[in-house]
């Protein structure tokens, strides 16, 4: 098993050109450390893609191909059906798509690529906007947040703000499932190494800073990948053929401004949006914990 | 850039070279010569290290996203000059306080 103590030594994510800071480049720099050589990475328009193909140079350490950004999910099994038919079964196919290509437009394709059941992991590293093309609210953009298209701070008319991939990915009865953050790298580097043996598809939704995106210190990336789930805002979840379990069931959580605090992006929150946004979570705490009960047959 | 025949190795653009080749992690481009460019010049601060006070626990090497901590055969992180950004995270994440952010060019091992 690797964890932090013995993460392998090479590099297959340098050069790039993303923002100092970035949760997304971290997102993928560790997980091809634990995948290796033998690996075909798809990476739809967006920021990863943007940052690690430069022509005439290449961040990528393994053959890697830049998906259309509607299509991670098409491109993923296809190059996983590909695979098969030339007989090659020790290569792993993984995807690295922000969360608009995910939540938003590339739902479809990655509906359609759990269905046909390839080997192949989806991984969503989630800066909760579209990103690369400047800060634009997305269907994972959580209540309260400033992008450019919500100057004022997203206010949804909804409790459910976040769209939520866990539940539509174990929707489709994928055998593994998980969310991760940036700020639990064990945990993080665990759930890869499950997600990658599995036979079919399975599916990781990472927590991933944007210190651009968010208005937060380069340097609080892993401060944050913590806090957000110390204050019960990203559950640590794992479904596993059809079980799920808490990874993390804190009986009390962090106060939310331990999180909130260091992003200008919160910075319009008011004390009143703070116990909306609380009474929000132990909504989704109790649905969450209904849920384990659920699959768990009591 | 010129043309390289397809069965030459591939050859360094003069704008890719970097200048401390030895200061790359080890990694498939490392080996075919194909380079991205030097993010020198994308900081103002960069980390200044205490081997002293290190513990050798390689926090700094995990969380680096620019793969910019270089870890000795003994465990001692190292800074390559063409990957760190500055962005802070190894200094704000080291649990033994040894690293702090200094101005870029400064000697990263006092
Ligand atoms: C069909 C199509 N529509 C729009 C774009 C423009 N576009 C490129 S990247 C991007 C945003 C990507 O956002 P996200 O998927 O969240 O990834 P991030 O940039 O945040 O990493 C957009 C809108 C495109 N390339 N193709
Ligand atoms: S804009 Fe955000 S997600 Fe994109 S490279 Fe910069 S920090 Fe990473
Ligand atoms: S300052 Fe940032 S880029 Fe530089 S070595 Fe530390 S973590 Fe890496
Ligand atoms: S994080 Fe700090 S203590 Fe750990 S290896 Fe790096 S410098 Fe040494």
């Amino acid at each position: 098993m690797i964890t932090i103590k013995n993460l392998p030594e090479p590099e297959y994510f340098v050069g790039h050109k993303a923002c100092g800071g970035c949760g997304g480049s971290l997102v993928v720099r560790w997980t091809l450390k634990v995948l290796g050589e033998r690996c075909i990475a798809v990476i739809p328009a967006g920021c990863m893609s943007a940052v690690g193909f430069i022509y005439p140079q290449m961040a990528l350490g393994v053959n890697a191909m830049i998906a259309p950004f509607a299509a991670t999910g098409a491109v993923l099994s296809g190059v996983a059906r590909g695979l098969k038919a030339r007989g090659i079964e020790d290569v792993t196919v993984v995807g690295f798509a922000g969360d608009g290509a995910t939540a938003d437009i590339g739902l479809q394709a990655l509906s359609g690529a759990f269905d046909r059941r390839e080997r192949m992991l989806y991984i969503c590293y989630d800066n909760e906007a579209y990103m690369n093309t400047g800060i634009q609210k997305s269907g994972a953009t959580p209540f309260g947040a400033r992008t450019t298209t919500s100057p004022g701070g997203y206010r949804p008319e909804t409790d459910a703000p976040k769209k939520d991939l866990i539940r539509i990915a174990a929707a489709h009865g994928i055998p593994y499932a998980a969310t991760a953050s940036v700020g639990y790298a064990n945990d993080f580097l665990k759930k890869v190494q499950k997600a990658a043996q599995v036979e079919g598809p399975s599916f990781l939704h990472v927590f991933a800073p944007c210190p651009t995106g968010w208005g937060c210190d380069a340097d609080s990336t892993v401060r944050l990948g913590k806090s957000v789930v110390d204050t019960g805002l990203w559950p640590l979840v794992e479904w596993e053929n059809g079980a799920v379990r808490l990874n993390r069931n804190p009986a009390r959580f962090a106060p939310l401004e331990t999180y909130t605090g260091e992003q200008a992006r919160f910075r319009r929150l008011t004390a009143a949006d703070l116990a909306d946004l609380e009474a929000t979570r132990d909504r989704q705490w109790r649905a969450l914990r209904a849920w384990v009960r659920e699959s768990a047959g009591m | 850039m010129t043309d390289t025949p397809p069965d030459q190795p591939c050859q360094l653009a003069p704008f890719a070279r970097s200048r401390q080749i030895d200061d790359w992690p080890p990694s498939p481009q490392r080996n075919s010569g194909a380079l991205a460019t030097s993010n020198r010049g994308w900081r103002i601060r960069w980390p200044v290290l205490d081997l002293a006070t290190c513990s050798r626990c390689g926090l700094c090497f995990l969380y680096c996203p620019d793969a910019a901590i270089l870890l000795s055969q003994e465990g001692y992180p190292t800074v390559a000059d063409d990957w760190c950004k500055g962005c802070g995270l190894c200094a704000a994440e080291c649990p033994k306080d040894s690293i702090r952010m200094g101005e870029d060019g400064e000697d990263t091992q006092p």
